[in-house]
């Protein structure tokens, strides 16, 4: 009875570190549990490529307080919206 | 033998929930990485403001960053530096709760803004 459970548990504890190493070590394919979004969480991140910042130049025609009233750095919801 | 069972559904459940924070992570830098790419269109906005209007006042000096701020032009440019170190510092961050982010993220816009009235100020 006792050589029973032991047996249980070790099979038990082999199948749960394939799984934590099979999800870790960029699980995907036919033989995958989970959908297609989370098998994309076990690639490697890329770097998020930031784009190139606009150059601004103004002359001696601008208008300075215009052009400094046009600047309103928020936060949107929208920005959000990726996680729902 | 229900504690064996209940341990075997534990370590059947447990990476997926690393996976779904792992891909939470992701997104939050990418929306953390999205909106400094504005804050810094801003700031380089603010820094060709106060190029411009050096020039127009005639000022050839180097810009202050850390300190000798004595003159609005130069409390101006302080700030607008301060403001771009802490984008910087901002980017180089990582989130796992979305309410931490937009709290630190309130927080840049802030310094943005102060930014923008002391320019305001020197105009």
């Amino acid at each position: 009875m006792i050589n029973k459970k032991f047996l249980v548990l070790i099979i038990i504890l082999l199948v749960s570190v394939f799984l934590i190493a099979k999800y870790r070590g960029g699980g995907g394919g036919s033989g995958s549990m989970v959908g297609p979004e989370l098998n994309q969480v076990t690639e490697s991140p890329q770097p998020t490529p930031t784009p190139t910042p606009r150059e601004f130049k103004f002359d001696s025609s601008t208008d300075l307080k215009q052009e400094l009233d046009f600047i309103n750095p928020q936060v949107l919801d929208s920005d959000f919206e990726g996680l729902e | 033998m229900k504690i064996i069972i209940a341990i075997f559904l534990l370590t059947i459940v447990f990476p997926f929930t690393v996976s779904a924070q792992s891909f939470s992570e992701e997104v939050l830098d990418r929306i953390n990485q999205q909106v400094c790419n504005r804050f810094e269109e801003d700031l380089k906005k603010m820094a060709a403001i106060m190029e411009e209007l050096r020039e127009r006042e005639g000022i050839t000096e180097t810009r202050v960053a850390f300190g000798g701020v004595d003159t609005p032009i130069k409390s101006a440019d302080y700030q607008i530096t301060y403001a771009a170190e802490a984008i910087a510092y901002q980017r180089a961050q990582k989130y796992s709760s979305a309410s931490r982010l937009r709290s630190t993220l309130g927080v840049l816009k802030g310094k943005i803004l102060q930014a923008k009235e002391k320019v305001s100020i020197a105009l």
